[in-house]
C-alpha cells in the first residue's frame, strides 16, 4: 500500500475538484484556465471495441485517436473561440450541471503530488431541448502551488465512456 | 426513361415525376422534403446507396493479411478485409444463419470470423468454413458454398481510398470519378508514398439529414466566413491583425457534369498564416518545402491555386485538401447521420510532421473541433425546423451564381465562382436522377439544365 491521503488532504483536494466544476458550470473560462499549470497535457483519447479488451487481457494499447489532445495554448484557443461571441455551438452556452465523485488520491512520483482519480457525471441541456450526458472518469496530476487556487492541474486524462458518440459535439470542456 | 426499381414503385407513393420535381435547377429551388421524408428515405437507401461507389476504408487503415475494418454501406454494416493476395474483400457483416452480425469489433487481425450466436465460422473472405455440428445436426447436408456472407461485388482503389458498390452496373469507380480525380489528387497523390490514416477514427452522431452535411463539403464556400468566424479568430496567433481573418474573395467552383461530385477553393497563394495557425507551424513548413516536388507531380495550379478546398465524392464522402480531414456520412434515417471522420497525412512525412498535422486536424474537425462543433449546430437546427407542415413547404433558396458557369485553362470544368451554389444543383440533380430510377447509362450523361 503505498503512502495514503490525509483526510485532510482529501478535503483539500475534494473541494478543488468541486470548486473547479462550479467554475466552469458559471463559464468563468479564464479563472478556469488559471488552474492549469504552463506545461499541461490536457487528453480525450477516443473509445474503440477491439478484441483484446476481454476481462483479463493486458491493458489496452495506446490510444490511436484523440476528442481532445491540449496543450494550454490550444485549450486557451478553445477559451478565446467562445469569448468571440460568434462560437454558435456554445452562442448562447449550453447549460451545464458537473457532477463528480469517487475521488480516490495517490502520491505522484514527486514527493507533494498527487494523482487525482475521479468519475464525472456532465449534464448538458441545450436550446430548447437538446440533453447530452457525458459520464467517464478523470485522472488529474497536481502541483501544489503557492497562489490562491492551492493546486494547479499539470495533467488531465480523460476517458469517456462511450464508443460512438452519442452528441453532436463536444464544445464543453470536462 | 427506365423505371425504377420496380420494389420501390409498388410500394412507394413518390413517382419518377414527382421526385424530379422536387429539385428545380432551372429557378434554383429546393423542396425540403428531400431532407425530412421517411418514404424518401427508404427509397435513397435503395437507388442512391445501393447503387453508388461508397467509401470504404482508406488503404492503411488494412495493411496486413487478415487486417479487418468495420464499417456500413449507408445502414447495411459491412467488412472490409485485407485478403493474403493483398487484395480488399468486403461482405455483409451478417451471419446467413440467424442474421447476427459477424463481428462487433472496430477493427482488428481475424483469420475467421465466427458468429458469437452459434458458431457459424466465416474466413476472411466471407466464405462460410466451419458450422457446429454440421455432421449430427445438419446431417452433412448443408451446402456451405451456398452460404457464405455477402460479399460486396464491386471493390475498387483510387489513391488508397477504397470503394465498394453493391451494383454491377455501375461504372468503373475510375469513370465514375471522372475529373474528380484531378481535384482529388491535391490531397491523395502528393507522392508516389501517398497518404496514410494518423491515429483511428473518429465516430459520432448529429441529428441531421446526409444531405445538408454532404452539400456543404460539395459546394459551400458560401458558409465559411460566418460559420467558423470564431475559430479562425481563435487560432490566429496573438498579434495578428484582425484583417488576417478576413475570408478570402477569390476562387472558383467545381461540379461534376453528371455525378454529382463537387469542390471549391481559393486561387490567391495567401492562407499561409491561416493553415499554420490550424495545422501547426511545422505542417505550413512542411507543406511549404514539399512544393517544388508536388508542383513537378501535379503541376503549378494543383499545387499553388487551390486553397481551403472542400470536396464531397457523391453522396457521401467527404474530405477538405490541407486540412486534411476525411469523411463519411452515415445516413441514420432522414433525421440522423453518424459522421466518422479520418486524419490523412502523408505517409512520407517525418513523423513529427505527422503528429503535429493529426492533432492540428483532431483540433479543427472533430467532435470536439474549433471548426466542426459549429456545422452541426446548423444542420440540426435546419432539420428541427423542418419537422413543421408549414415550414416543410416553403422551397430553399439555390439560385447562387445561376447561370454564370465560366471555364479557367488550368482546371477541368464546368467551373464557377467560389462564392456559388452551381455544385449543389449538380449534387441535387444527381440525386434526383438516381432516385427517379435512372439507369446507369443515363446517368453517364451530362445534367441538363444545370448551370
Amino acid at each position: 500500500m503505498k503512502q495514503s491521503a490525509s483526510p485532510e488532504l482529501q478535503l483539500d483536494i475534494e473541494r478543488f475538484v468541486y470548486e473547479e466544476a462550479a467554475v466552469l458550470d458559471r463559464h468563468e473560462y479564464r479563472e478556469w484556465l488559471g488552474l492549469f499549470a504552463a506545461d499541461l497535457v490536457y487528453q480525450m483519447p477516443v473509445t474503440t471495441n477491439y478484441h483484446e479488451q476481454a476481462v483479463g487481457a493486458p491493458p489496452p494499447p495506446a490510444p490511436q485517436a484523440y476528442y481532445f489532445h491540449d496543450d494550454l495554448r490550444t485549450l486557451t484557443q478553445r477559451v478565446k473561440r467562445l469569448e468571440t461571441g460568434k462560437g454558435w455551438a456554445e452562442m448562447p452556452p449550453s447549460r451545464t450541471r458537473r457532477m463528480l465523485s469517487n475521488v480516490i488520491l495517490t502520491p505522484a512520483d514527486v514527493a507533494g503530488e498527487w494523482n487525482v482519480a475521479c468519475n464525472f457525471l456532465l449534464y448538458r441541456s441545450r436550446l430548447e431541448r437538446q440533453v447530452d450526458l457525458f459520464i467517464g472518469a478523470r485522472v488529474d496530476h497536481l502541483r501544489p502551488h503557492a497562489g490562491g487556487s492551492r493546486w494547479k492541474i499539470a495533467r488531465r486524462d480523460l476517458t469517456l465512456d462511450q464508443g460512438t458518440l452519442i452528441a453532436n459535439n463536444l464544445s464543453i470542456f470536462f | 426513361m427506365t423505371e425504377r426499381n420496380p420494389d420501390i414503385a409498388a410500394t412507394s407513393g413518390w413517382t419518377p415525376r414527382d421526385i424530379r420535381a422536387l429539385v428545380d435547377v432551372k429557378t434554383g429551388t429546393l423542396d425540403p422534403r428531400i431532407y425530412c421524408d421517411e418514404e424518401l428515405y427508404r427509397i435513397e437507401l435503395e437507388q442512391i446507396f445501393a447503387r453508388s461507389w461508397l467509401f470504404l476504408a482508406h488503404r492503411s487503415q488494412i495493411p496486413k493479411a487478415g487486417d479487418f475494418f468495420t464499417t456500413y454501406m449507408g445502414e447495411d454494416p459491412v467488412i472490409v478485409s485485407r485478403q493474403k493476395d493483398g487484395s480488399v474483400a468486403a461482405f455483409l457483416n451478417q451471419c446467413r444463419h440467424r442474421g447476427m452480425r459477424l463481428s462487433r469489433l472496430d477493427h482488428g487481425n481475424a483469420k475467421y470470423f465466427t458468429c458469437s450466436y452459434h458458431g457459424w465460422s466465416y474466413d476472411s473472405a466471407g466464405k462460410l468454413v466451419n458450422v457446429p455440428m454440421e455432421k449430427n445436426g445438419y446431417c452433412s447436408k448443408l451446402n456451405k458454398a451456398e452460404w457464405g456472407a455477402v460479399r460486396v461485388p464491386r471493390i475498387a482503389e483510387y489513391k488508397g481510398l477504397i470503394f465498394g458498390c453493391w451494383d454491377a452496373e455501375a461504372p468503373e469507380l475510375d469513370a465514375y470519378l471522372g475529373d474528380a480525380k484531378f481535384y482529388i489528387d491535391v490531397m491523395f497523390d502528393r507522392s508516389d508514398a501517398g497518404t496514410e490514416v494518423w491515429g483511428g477514427v473518429h465516430k459520432w452522431v448529429i441529428p441531421c439529414n446526409w444531405k445538408f452535411a454532404a452539400e456543404q463539403f460539395c459546394s459551400d464556400m458560401y458558409h465559411a466566413p460566418l460559420s467558423h468566424m470564431s475559430a479562425i479568430l481563435a487560432v490566429l496567433p496573438d498579434g495578428v491583425p484582425p484583417e488576417a481573418a478576413q475570408w478570402p474573395t477569390e476562387g472558383l467552383q467545381w461540379r461534376s457534369p453528371n455525378a454529382g461530385h463537387g469542390t471549391g477553393f481559393h486561387t490567391p497563394d495567401d492562407q499561409g498564416q491561416l493553415l499554420a495557425a490550424i495545422d501547426g507551424s511545422s505542417v505550413a513548413q512542411y507543406l511549404m518545402e514539399s512544393r517544388p516536388r508536388v508542383a513537378e507531380r501535379l503541376g503549378n495550379a494543383r499545387t499553388t491555386a487551390v486553397n481551403g478546398a472542400h470536396m464531397t465524392i457523391f453522396p457521401t464522402c467527404s474530405f477538405l485538401p490541407g486540412i486534411n480531414t476525411l469523411r463519411v456520412w452515415h445516413p441514420r434515417g432522414p433525421n440522423e447521420i453518424e459522421v466518422w471522420a479520418l486524419a490523412i497525412v502523408d505517409a512520407d512525412a517525418p513523423q513529427d510532421v505527422k503528429d503535429t498535422w493529426g492533432q492540428g486536424i483532431t483540433r479543427s474537425f472533430s467532435p470536439a473541433g474549433l471548426f466542426e462543433q459549429d456545422d452541426g449546430e446548423n444542420w440540426i437546427e435546419v432539420q428541427r425546423v423542418l419537422r413543421g407542415a408549414r415550414a416543410r413547404r416553403q422551397p430553399f433558396n439555390m439560385q447562387m451564381g445561376l447561370g454564370n458557369e465560366k471555364s479557367d485553362d488550368r482546371f477541368p470544368g464546368p467551373l464557377s465562382y467560389v462564392f456559388s451554389e452551381a455544385a449543389a444543383r449538380g449534387l441535387y440533380t444527381r440525386w434526383a436522377r438516381m432516385m427517379a430510377g435512372e439507369s446507369h447509362a443515363e446517368l453517364a450523361r451530362p445534367h441538363e439544365g444545370v448551370s
